[in-house]
């Protein structure tokens, strides 16, 4: 059976079409091919043929134009484009007229930049010129960095070692600075929040660094496809930005099936577990020989179904070596050697985290799966295009969980064939991450009086840190006057400067099994806590809050623990306000939220029943961030449905919704973001709903949403009036164990009343 | 902007350059040490001192160095120089706030000191050092290839004052002296070297980490004590180079020199590893001259020396002396039972002796099982075993 003949069989498969909610096809497309550009140096066209492109795509072309024109791009194209020649063709055709310059290629991942070193070297093999492509990471020994540094034409690094490694040593590296010519940056679209707020930071760092030796880089930049890619790109490096997302790649039939497990229990609106139906579609799909990855959300998710889908493959008589798993962790000679087992067709089955989504070189393959939504549209297209060679036909398959987000998707597909409505964000001048790279910057170079680091503050930030004693400022200049390496206290990727490591003391080696932030620490791992991480239960025998350890050994319990934490939400400043339609009014500003975990209740599995309660003593905790929030005019409540439970039931349905949802718009985690509900808010005093970034200073997210907001109130409403639950589920408004009788339908009424059809 | 507008406007911009008065807490160094204030623009301290010290026209170095300087270095070509500097780490923010250099001449040892009492004050001295650097083509340092350098180039580079230094030969002193007493002190800082060989004490020095703190100390409040000790503190990190280097002349000379057997020994192999006869004997000498029981370590770089010159008699005389060791009893095993196999073809000696040593090794394994030295074992048995089949071929 091909893969045509698959499909054909899952089409008339009623058991398996009583699932899909949604078969899309996406018809295929022939490539747009152009030729080579006109100036292209003839040693480029002649590798080029070597290796058998004899014509470009559109895409690639355009960018290499643009970039002539010293414009910084950004280039938006899904997996398997052609993305890489994209940016190698300007690189090398400079490198090839003058021998002096240098580029920096920076990739978010170790695994990704040895990847393009390999197709860069590639290139130059076939071209048998001395340009000599280098990787810059933690890994490459002390004796060949100093080769590196003088010698290395592109230079492929990351963005933790540009910061910590690089930047500090400028005066190491003078032959790359007086000669940078070119900033590839890859993947932006994975530059959000926290890490892409570092690491605009950084470039501003790389940029001030550049023009100390007289150089002014152009950056090419590479993004997924998002619905803000020049935004993104503009905020991460302060430039001017073209936009080249027409692409001539060619595509094969692609179909992208939405597959929802059947309902289980109605009540809960608990659906069947997305693990045992990815076996199933499995054992459908594996005896064809289709090659296949399957996408799992964790690592666990990862072990466990590579060890069913062994099992599978065992009963179908298939090898259950061509089963194999992959994912952070496995050593890079098994890595490498899955990869290549994926490529020359010895492998029919991976099972991987998103470790494999992006750019790393697996070839194509025929089948992905997703078993569950991966969190986001752009992550899912990266999924979806692990399968597919080029002109043949390809099968997408997502499997959906209980969560709320993978509900909405499943149905409204239409977020696949219409535009990507998520939107990247950074916040660059969020105070501490803008804090910490000035003083990495004046480490580097001291700061002049008239130097602009980040617009309008930096004369007060410098003034700030004088005052500090950390800059010493003497005729006209700020000096560095510390006897530390600032960059060492600064982790790019890090949500908090500081976290709480989980030791499980049970196991003899004392392993570390997670990491939690601080803000969130006292409520999940305070002592006495049960702790679940990965399904496994733990028991937290301590929670050192000074070491900033949690101690935990595995148990078998029959309740878990619920933190009874005290939020306090102060508003500090009001920076934008507006009446919505209905009285609704919405404003954007600075809160402070302060949060202590007093105590704790036991509460049964199953049964719910609450049995016992314990004390907990821990420091209140306090961040300043911004937030946005809507109050809700006691007009809209006349109604004698509205008790004050009532109203509260409704807000918390709707924050709850509403929490899970933001994702789609505004790319994150859900733990990056608190929604809050106050029946009587003590500062609006109407009802009110919070939506507050869970980070030191903001991270931009809920000032987006202070933009969109009506898009996002009008998703969920649209969510929550199709979710085919009763009364809430975990689904939609949340259980009903936890949101009440009246969830669902005080939340439905409330968002009605504020007529959030917009077009 | 045209041409004229910009020269008026750096025209402008220079005579705005601050008259900066010279703070007193400069003045107080200044007359204390009775220095010189240099430079307007950006004054700063120069310390002259003359310290006494008779010393030849010039030094070898080859051995000590294992080859490395093998002509005899010209001491008044050799520029001593040591840093102090806001941190230890590196990295550019790394600021060198006093910056010693030493130099012969004149029949004596000539210590120039510059304390720069402000960030920023760097750039009209690092033009004179680079007048200077011409002058001399060997640097002299102690731990300067992996710290006052690289950072000293890297300040000349952020004052964009390009100096040629890979011209200049580097002397780390700190290199020779780990190689000659690693095991004779416990740390080998200048300051072991002094206590040890100078005979030297420094009551009131400030430890090097507290360094840094003291000079922000002295930028924000003005109070001079603890630069007075810096400036000292370099000061004998500067003379004592001078004295080791003169000291390390006379090792490179006469081994004898080094009353420590520690440090023999380590001359010793240095010796035989840079195939230096001559050293050797002068090592071997001074433990038979003072009489001393010669140390087991010694017996076996003699061994080896003796197996290099071909002169087995001696080697195997040695070798069975080594077997009366603990250290180096299966080392003489090894060697002994590969002196009867390839030389002598003597089999059956070199059976007895792998024999031995495989006898020793199972019963050190019987009272302590849990850490086998397998990779010796595994020798031994692999030789056990083409010894026997020679043997049984010699029957055939």
């Amino acid at each position: 059976m091909n893969l045509d003949q698959l499909i054909d069989y899952l089409g008339n498969d009623s058991e398996f079409q009583k699932n899909i909610t949604k078969w899309l096809v996406f018809d295929s497309k022939a490539a747009s091919y152009v030729d080579f550009p006109e100036n292209l140096n003839p040693k480029l066209i002649e590798a080029l043929r070597q290796k058998g492109i004899s014509k470009l795509f559109t895409h690639q072309r355009e960018t290499f134009i643009e970039v002539q024109k010293g414009k910084h791009v950004v280039v938006v194209t899904p997996t398997a484009s052609g993305k890489t020649l994209s940016y190698n063709l300007p690189v090398f055709q400079e490198l090839l007229t003058n021998r002096e310059s240098r580029a920096i290629y920076l990739f978010p991942t170790k695994a990704l930049s040895q990847d393009q070193v390999k197709e860069a070297q590639d290139l130059v093999s076939h071209l048998k010129e001395d340009i000599k492509t280098f990787t810059f990471d933690g890994d490459t020994p002390y004796d060949v960095r100093r080769t590196i540094r003088s010698a290395g034409h592109i230079v492929v690094t990351n963005p933790d070692m540009l910061h910590q490694g690089i930047l500090p040593h400028h005066t190491l590296w003078i032959k790359l600075f007086e000669n940078l010519k070119y900033v590839v940056l890859d993947e932006i679209h994975s530059y959000r929040g926290v890490f892409g707020s570092h690491l605009a930071n950084v470039i501003r760092r790389l940029k001030r660094i550049a023009a100390f030796y007289g150089s002014h880089p152009q950056f090419i930049c590479s993004s997924a496809t998002i619905e803000n890619p020049s935004e993104l790109a503009n905020n991460l490096i302060d430039e001017e930005i073209t936009l080249i997302d027409q692409n001539g790649a060619p595509r094969g039939t692609k179909h992208f099936l939405f597959y929802n497990p059947p309902v289980v229990n109605y009540e809960l609106g608990l659906r069947r577990g997305v693990v045992s139906e990815v076996r199933q579609i499995a054992r459908k799909i594996m005896p064809t020989g289709a090659q296949m990855i399957v996408f799992a959300r964790s690592r666990l998710r990862v072990e466990i179904l590579t060890t069913y889908l062994r099992d599978v493959a065992r009963q179908l008589h298939i090898s259950p070596d061509k089963v194999r798993g992959y994912r952070g962790g496995y050593l890079p000679k098994e890595r490498r050697a899955i990869e290549k087992g994926l490529k020359n067709g010895s492998i029919q089955v991976v099972v991987s985290t998103n470790a494999l989504e992006l750019g790393i070189d697996i070839g194509q393959l025929d089948v992905s799966i997703m078993a569950g939504y991966p969190g986001s549209v752009a992550s899912a297209w990266q999924q979806s295009g692990r399968a597919g060679r080029r002109q043949s036909t390809s099968l997408t398959i997502l499997v959906s969980s209980s969560a709320p987000l993978d509900q909405y998707i499943i149905q409204h597909p239409d977020y696949f064939f219409n535009k990507n409505p998520e939107t990247a964000q950074i916040d660059r001048d969020n105070l501490p991450i803008l804090m910490s790279h000035l003083k990495c910057a004046a480490f580097e170079l001291p700061f002049t009086e008239e130097e602009v680091f980040a617009p309008d503050i930096t004369p007060q930030l410098l003034e700030f840190l004088v005052d500090e004693h950390i800059l010493r400022k003497t005729d006209g200049k700020y000096f560095w006057m510390r006897d530390i390496y600032p960059a060492d206290e600064v982790g790019l990727r890090s949500t908090a400067a500081e976290n709480v490591v989980i030791i499980d003391s049970g196991h003899p080696e004392h392993r570390v099994i997670g990491e939690i932030d601080l803000f969130a620490a006292p409520e999940m791992v305070h002592t006495d806590a049960i702790y679940i991480h990965n399904t496994v239960q733990y028991h937290v025998d301590e929670l050192d809050w000074d070491e900033k350890k949690a101690y935990v050994h595995e148990v078998d319990s029959d309740y878990y623990t619920d933190a009874i934490t005290k939020t306090d939400l102060k508003v500090l400043d009001i920076l934008q306000e507006t009446e919505e339609a209905y009285g609704l009014r919405k404003t954007f500003g600075e809160v402070a939220v302060a949060r202590v975990t007093t105590a704790y209740k036991k509460i049964k599995f199953h049964t719910h029943e609450n049995v016992g309660m314990g004390r907990v003593y821990l420091p209140e905790q306090e961040i300043q961030t911004s937030a946005l929030w809507w109050e809700f005019p006691d007009d809209l409540f006349v109604d004698p449905f509205f008790k004050e439970s009532v109203i509260g039931e409704g807000l918390k349905g709707i924050a709850y919704a509403l929490h899970h949802l933001i994702p789609l718009y505004i790319m994150c985690d859900i733990s990056d973001i608190s929604v809050i509900p106050m029946v009587n808010d003590p500062f609006t005093h109407k009802p009110t709903i919070y939506v507050y970034d869970k980070y030191q200073g903001g991270m931009g997210l809920s000032k987006k949403l202070f933009a969109i907001d009506r898009a996002v109130l009008s998703a969920v409403q649209t969510h929550i009036t199709t979710c085919a639950c009763k009364e809430g589920c975990p689904s939609c408004t949340g259980p009903v164990i936890d949101g009440g009788l009246f969830g669902k339908s005080s939340a439905l009424k409330i968002l009605n009343m504020l007529k959030l059809e917009m077009d | 902007m045209d041409i004229s507008k910009k020269l008026k406007f750096y025209q402008s911009t220079k005579t705005k350059a601050p008259e900066s008065a010279i703070p007193a807490s400069l003045k107080v160094l200044q007359s204390h040490f009775n220095g010189e204030v240099v430079s307007e623009q950006a004054p700063y301290l120069k310390i002259v001192r003359a310290y006494p010290l008779d010393y030849p026209p010039s030094v070898q170095l080859n051995l000590l160095t294992k080859g490395i300087l093998s002509t005899s270095i010209p001491l008044d070509k050799c520029l001593f120089f040591d840093l102090e500097t806001t941190g230890l780490s590196g990295g550019t923010g790394t600021f060198p706030f006093l910056i010693g250099i030493g130099y012969f001449a004149e029949s004596s040892f000539k210590v120039e000191q510059f304390f720069l009492p402000d960030f920023g004050r760097e750039y009209y001295l690092f033009r004179y050092l680079d007048e200077i650097l011409p002058q001399f083509d060997y640097l002299v340092s102690y731990n300067g290839k992996s710290f006052d350098l690289p950072l000293l180039k890297s300040r000349f580079i952020l004052n964009r004052v390009q100096s040629d230094w890979e011209r200049m030969m580097h002397i780390d002193l700190l290199h020779i002296s780990r190689r000659i007493w690693k095991d004779s002190f416990e740390n080998i800082t200048l300051g072991s070297i002094e206590e040890n060989l100078l005979n030297r004490q420094r009551p009131d020095d400030i430890p090097g980490a507290l360094i840094p703190q003291a000079y922000f100390t002295y930028l924000r409040t003005g109070v001079v004590h603890d630069v007075i000790r810096i400036i000292e503190h370099n000061y004998l990190d500067i003379i004592s180079m001078a004295d080791l280097i003169l000291i390390l002349a006379k090792i490179e000379e006469n081994p004898a020199e080094l009353n420590d057997p520690s440090a023999l020994i380590r001359l010793a192999r240095l010796a035989y590893e840079q195939d230096s006869a001559l050293y050797f004997d002068k090592v071997w000498d001074y433990f038979e001259g003072h009489h001393q029981a010669i140390p087991s370590q010694l017996l076996c770089w003699r061994s080896l020396k003796a197996k290099r010159e071909n002169d087995w008699d001696r080697a195997c005389t040695l070798w069975e002396e080594l077997l009366n060791t603990q250290e180096y009893f299966y080392f003489a095993i090894e060697e002994l039972a590969k002196y009867y196999e390839h030389k002598q073809n003597d089999f059956l000696t070199a059976q007895k002796y792998t024999q031995r040593g495989l006898k020793a090794l199972k019963l050190v394994e019987e009272l302590n099982p849990y850490h086998p030295d397998l990779s010796l074992m595994n020798a031994l048995e692999k030789r056990m075993l083409r010894l026997s089949k020679k043997t049984k071929n010699i029957n055939c």
